[in-house]
Formats: structure tokens, sequence, C-alpha cells
């Protein structure tokens, strides 16, 4: 004989099936929601930690000359300077303009460098970043990535190896005149 | 019933899988993150040892300049052999004296090895820079005195060695110095004696008021007192083995710099004991003294007067000899801003002005007759090798004062005592503040204007007829036996205030200035000694003694801070 299900038992099931069912959604779609903006957060941070690289690598080695001072520029929403180009024989052959600037419409990092026409893309998804001048060997960067959840890095520092002044008169300095593409 | 649990369970798979996928997605994120982070923290950590090894290189080469090579000049008796790295031998200097190694003939170098572990990290990883010296320029002779010329650089790396390997690499670029080996000369001791007692043999005690900012020494022994005790910011030495303490009255030698914690000194740069002996200069130096003074003349025919020795056609061969006692010298700038001097010798007077702008020197009689006749005469009076103006008396001078005019350096010496009467202060220095009762800015440094007083056989002294609080800016040396600086009637009257000397004493034993209760003048002056740190960069008066030994000195530049700069963006960042 067909041994078959009470009405009740199916309805037990049925209910147990359907809550057990709510609590894998509930929980995958807050899984993906936590996933999601874990993600958000590590790219804003990845966001960070490059416009972090790129400027302290360059800004660390910039030189206090005479003719090319570390300027902030654009209410401090960028900063240019100049590095030398050390030649083969360990002399200044010539400097290398530098500059970081914040593009609004686009929100995004660019730098421009010595030549080269165009602006190279640094990071994106920027909110806005300032830089100061705490003394004469110390420049600080705060910076804001993102627009909701956003991620924000305050006084990260760079400690400028070449601040002495140095006489610079006579040295050529590697710089594009005139705006360039991206 | 079969088929609904067939679904059932592949619903669960589902759920499942989807789960394990979204987990394994969000592990292989964190993986990549962690990994992103851990290369950032290992180029970081790497840059840091790259610059620690660097700076560690920037270290070691002053010790070796500064140290290595500067013992082992001083070693060195044979001033001669510093001319043989003259000749395409530039950086044999180096080989020999700092223990450099030279890879080819214009590279010297040292290598320098390291791990994170020795900067007290727990960081995985090494460093190791190297440090290159080259000449930069050839080196010069210039009378008793090499220069040799060179530059530095120095390559850290600085490699970590964890999950992942990663090399950093920087370069100091350091500035064009200057290394000198010369003869060294008796002014640029701050302090010397022969016997470190007054001439009575009462000791003299190194106390917390006690203050040198320039080389010290004794053929002798020092002696301190309390804790703290003197304070020196240069090289201490002394000839004994051992120093005397104080030890609360039970006198004790040791053989230390200190007897703590009783009698405790400050040595900045070390306190040498069993240093060589460096005798006074002999009598062999004053006759070649005497010599530049008289131009290399016979003055024995010479009756009592003020000489300026010239060649009988106007043209001067010497400097300014005077032969008997000199009643007074007195030094002045005129209103053209040339310098003066008034010197009166028995009935002979005689104004000599030095007009430096024409090459000409003025002699006028004021009274007698007694010596060079008056006129203009072609030269100035600088002696015969024209290292400055030379100012000789073979008896004793009274009342040395005035102003030493800017341009000129100028010895005065004598055969006997020599007696300050008034003030005797450089045209250009830099005053103390009043204001900053903690420190004293008094000194000549970036100035010109620089005196040597000398006494051979007789003493320097400080008549009766001083002002309180006197001034004196000169070196001042009684390099005779038993050659004191002194105050007549030291201990006697009222307290007439301080000294302010700005220069050095070099003496044979050291002279008493005034009596003391405690803290509190008696009578006589108390001292206010303040080092010329010019005597240190070489800046000696003119015709100054030598002592036997040799001194090497770097001119300050490896103290500037060398240009930096990205090795690694040098070679592969740069667009």
């Amino acid at each position: 004989m067909k041994k078959s299900f009470t009405l009740i038992e199916v309805l037990v099931a049925t209910t147990i099936s359907i809550i057990l069912f709510e609590i894998a959604v509930t929980f995958l779609i807050n899984y993906d929601k936590f996933f999601k903006l874990n993600e958000i957060r590590i790219r804003q941070q990845e966001e960070a930690k490059k416009v972090f690289l790129s400027v302290s690598e360059l800004l660390r080695q910039a030189i206090n000359a005479t003719n090319c001072r570390i300027n902030l520029i654009q209410n401090n929403t960028g900063i240019e300077f100049c590095i030398p180009n050390i030649t083969s024989n360990n002399n200044i052959g010539s400097l290398i303009k530098v500059k970081f600037f914040f593009d609004q419409t686009n929100n995004t990092l660019l730098k421009k460098e010595g030549i080269n026409p165009y602006n190279i893309t640094i990071a994106n998804n920027i909110k806005d970043i300032y830089f100061y001048k705490e003394n004469n060997s110390t420049v600080l960067m705060n910076i804001t990535v993102g627009k909701d959840n956003e991620f924000k890095f305050n006084n990260y520092t760079i400690i400028l190896r070449n601040f002495t002044p140095i006489s610079s008169e006579g040295i050529w300095i590697e710089e594009q005149i005139g705006e360039g593409g991206t | 019933m079969k088929r609904k649990k067939s679904i059932s369970l592949v619903i669960i798979f589902a759920v499942v899988i989807m789960v394990a996928t979204s987990s394994i997605a969000y592990l292989l994120r964190s993986i990549t993150e962690k990994r992103f982070v851990d290369l950032y923290k290992a180029k970081i950590q790497a840059l840091n040892l790259a610059e620690a090894a660097a700076n560690r290189g920037v270290v070691e080469l002053r010790k070796r300049i500064r140290e290595t090579l500067y013992y082992n000049v001083k070693n060195q008796t044979n001033f001669s052999i510093f001319e043989n790295y003259t000749y395409n031998d530039y950086l044999g200097l180096l080989r020999d004296f700092a223990n450099f190694s030279i890879t080819n003939t214009t590279t010297a170098s040292f290598y320098i090895n390291g791990s994170a572990i020795d900067l007290s990290s727990d960081i995985k990883g090494n460093y190791n820079a190297i440090v290159i010296v080259k000449p930069d320029g050839e080196p010069q002779r210039k009378g008793d005195k090499f220069i040799f010329q060179y530059n530095y650089t120095i390559e850290g790396t600085g490699k970590i060695v964890d999950i992942i390997t990663i090399e950093k690499n920087i370069t100091l670029l350091g500035n064009h110095f200057n290394i000198t080996v010369q003869k060294e000369n008796f002014a640029r001791y701050a302090i010397f004696t022969n016997h470190c007692t007054m001439p009575s043999g009462q000791i003299v005690w190194f106390i917390n008021q006690t203050k040198f900012t320039g080389p010290v020494h004794t053929n002798d022994r020092f002696s301190f007192a309390n804790n703290p005790s003197g304070y020196f910011s240069d090289e201490v030495t002394q000839h004994l083995t051992t120093a005397r303490f104080y030890n609360q009255g039970q006198t004790r030698l040791l053989n230390a710099d200190s007897n703590p914690p009783y009698d405790v000194p400050t040595f900045e740069k070390g306190f040498q004991r069993g240093a060589g002996l460096i005798n006074l200069p002999s009598s062999l130096t004053q006759q070649d003294l005497k010599k530049q003074a008289t131009g290399n003349q016979n003055d024995d025919p010479w009756p009592n007067g003020i000489y300026l020795p010239n060649d009988g056609s106007g043209n001067l061969v010497g400097g300014i000899y005077i032969k008997g006692n000199t009643n007074s010298l007195i030094m002045e700038v005129d209103t053209n801003n040339r310098p003066v001097y008034t010197i009166r010798s028995g009935s002979n007077t005689k104004k000599i002005t030095i007009d430096y702008n024409n090459n000409m020197t003025i002699v006028q009689d004021l009274s007698g007759s007694g010596g060079t006749p008056t006129g203009n005469y072609t030269g100035i009076p600088d002696g015969i090798n024209n290292e400055g103006i030379i100012i000789y008396g073979n008896g004793r001078i009274y009342n040395l004062s005035g102003t030493v005019q800017k341009d000129t350096k100028l010895t005065v010496s004598s055969d006997s005592d020599i007696v300050i009467n008034n003030h005797i202060m450089y045209q250009e220095y830099t005053p103390d503040n009043p204001e900053t009762t903690d420190k004293n800015e008094l000194s000549a440094e970036g100035y010109n204007n620089l005196l040597g007083i000398l006494t051979w056989n007789g003493n320097v002294r400080i008549s009766t007829s001083a002002p309180n609080n006197l001034n004196i800016h000169a070196i001042v040396m009684a390099a005779g036996r038993n050659g004191i600086f002194t105050v007549d009637n030291y201990n006697w009257g009222s307290p007439r205030g301080t000294v302010t000397l700005l220069g050095g004493a070099i003496t044979d034993f050291y002279g008493p200035f005034g009596t003391f209760s405690g803290q509190q003048l008696l009578t006589g002056y108390g001292r206010n000694f303040i080092y010329d740190k010019r005597m240190l960069e070489g800046f000696f008066p003119a015709y100054f003694p030598y002592s036997g030994n040799l001194i090497s000195d770097d001119d300050g530049n490896l103290d500037k801070r060398p240009f930096w700069y990205d090795k690694d963006w040098q070679n592969l960042g740069k667009n």
C-alpha cells in the first residue's frame, strides 16, 4: 500500500521550506551587499594607494631649485615640482617638471611629467584631494575617494629628501608648455 | 515523491554552490588585496633599508675622515710624504690613512653591510652600501699645508626577503669636500700648557664653570673637580696617563676620564691620556721669526730704534723691528680705514700707516729719528714670506693696546714681556648679545682681522693700569720657560671684573688672574675665555709657531646634506 503524507505534514514541510528559503535568500542578498560594499572600499583604497605611491615616489625626490620650487597649485588640489634627471656621470643633466592635479570634471588625479604632452591618469573616482606644506621638508596630503561610502585619509606625510636650496641657474627644465590631451 | 526530493536536493546544492562561489571570490579578492598590501609594505621597508644603508655610509665616511685619517696623520712625523699624493696618486691619502680600497686610479671606496636585525627591527631583510670617493680637482700645496679635493657618492641598497622579495636602490650625491693636512699650529689650541699648574705649583682645578670650545692640551695632567665638572667640546689631550680627580678632597690619580660619582667632566670628543709630548717652540723658531721681521738682515750694528727693513731703494723686505724696549705700542684705524701703529721706543716715536690699497707704508717720526727714516715705502711690513704684518721687539713691549684693522693679520712678538694696558679689540667682530645670558655670541668668524701676541722668553701680562672688564681679542702665547699669561698684582686690591679673551692661551704654566673665595672674586679678574673658532679652519696669526705634529681637517662639507635620488626611478621609472 502506498503511504501518503497527511495535509498537516505537507503544510509543515512547506512552511519550513519557505522559511529556510527566505533565510537563504536573505543571507545571499546581505552577503552580496556586504561583498559589493567591501569591493567598493577595496577599490577606493586601491585608488588612494595609487595616489600615495605615485605622488610620494616622485615628490620625495623633488628638488628645491632656485628656478623650480615646490608649488601648490589649483587651490591646493595640485602640486608641481622638479625632479633632477641624473646623468651617468652622476650630474644633474636637467630638471624634469612634474605636475599632479585634480580633474574635477572626471574625478581623476592626473600627472604631467617632463616633455610628455599627455596627461597620465593616476587614479579615478577621486572626490577631492588637497596638498599642504607643513614645513620646508614635509608635504601632507588629504584624500577622499568615492561618492557614497567615501574613503578618507588625512595627513599622509611625504618627507622631502632634497629640501636644501640649490642653485639651478642654467639647468634646462624639461617641461611641456601649453595644454596636452589625456 | 522521488521527483520532489530531487528538486529539493538541487535547490540545496544550488544555494550551497552560490554561497561557496561567493566565498571563494571574496577570499581570492582578499588574497589579492593582501598581496598588494604586502608588496606596498615591502617596497616601503626596502626603501627605508636602502636609506638606512646610505645614512650609515655617510656616518662611516665622516668617521674615517675625522677619526681614522686624523689619528693616522697625527701619528705620522714625515710631512714630506704627503707630497707624494699630489702627483697622480690623489686617492693614496685615503688608501694609506683612512682604510679605503682603490679599485682603479679614479675611485676609492669601502663597503657597509648589515641586516634589518642590526637596526633593532623585526623586518626580514638586509642592506648594503658602497661609499665611493673620487678626486675633484688637483691637490694643492699652500706653504705648510696640503689641500686634497674630493667628492663622494653613496649607493644604498635595501632588500626585503619575505613572502615577497623586493630590492630598492637609492643614491646620495655628496658635496665637494676638502681634506687639509698641515703642520699643527699652536694657535689652534684654546688652552695649551706645558704644566697644568700655577708657577707656584698650585693645582688648577677644572670645575663646572670651566667651558672650552676648542682643543685643549697639556704636557702635564689635568685636574677635575665636582659633578658636573668641566665641559670640553673639542678634543682634550694630556701627556701623562693619569688625570687628577678631587674625590671630595681625597685626591686620586686615575687612568680614566671621570671619577663617578664625585668628579664627572664632559668630553664631547673624548679625553686622550698618554698623548705625545708637544714641545713649545724652540729658539730656532724664534730666530726664524726674527728673520721675517729684519728681512734676514743683520741687526747687530743697528742702534736702538724702530726699523722697517728695506732694500735701500724704498722697497720693504721685512716687518717692523724694534731694537730696545718698547714703551708703548698703540694700534689704531685712521679715517681712511688704514691701520696705524704708533710705537714709542725710548726717545723715538714713529707713526706707521699701512696703505693696503696702494701697497705702500708711510713712516713718520713723531719724536726722535732712530731707525728707518720718515718717508713713503713700497710694500707692507709683512715679513719675507708675506704671511701678515709682523712687529718684533727684541726687548719688552709695554702698554700694548688698540684696534686691529679689519683687513689685518698681525703678530706682535717680543723676546721678553708683553704688557697689555688697555682694550685690544678687532675692528670687526660679532659682539655678545646681553639678552641671551646662557650663551656668549662673541665671535670673529667671517672676519679677517686677527692678532697674535707672542713672547719668547717672558710673560704676557695685564698691567695694573688696565681698565676693569678688559677685552682682549688675540691668540696669546708665552712660549718660553715658565712663560705665563697673567695679571700684575692679581692678588691685590679690589675685584676688577672679567677679562674677556676672544682667542686662545698657549703657555708654559697656567698664569693666575685673580683670587676667589668660592665663586666670589676677591681680587684681580675673572676669566671669560671665548675660543676663536677660526683657528680650527687653519686661519692662524702670521708666523705663529708650529708644533712637531701633523693634523688633518676637513672643510665641513661632509656635514652638508647630500643630494638624494631614487636610482630605480632614474634608471627605469622615467618616461
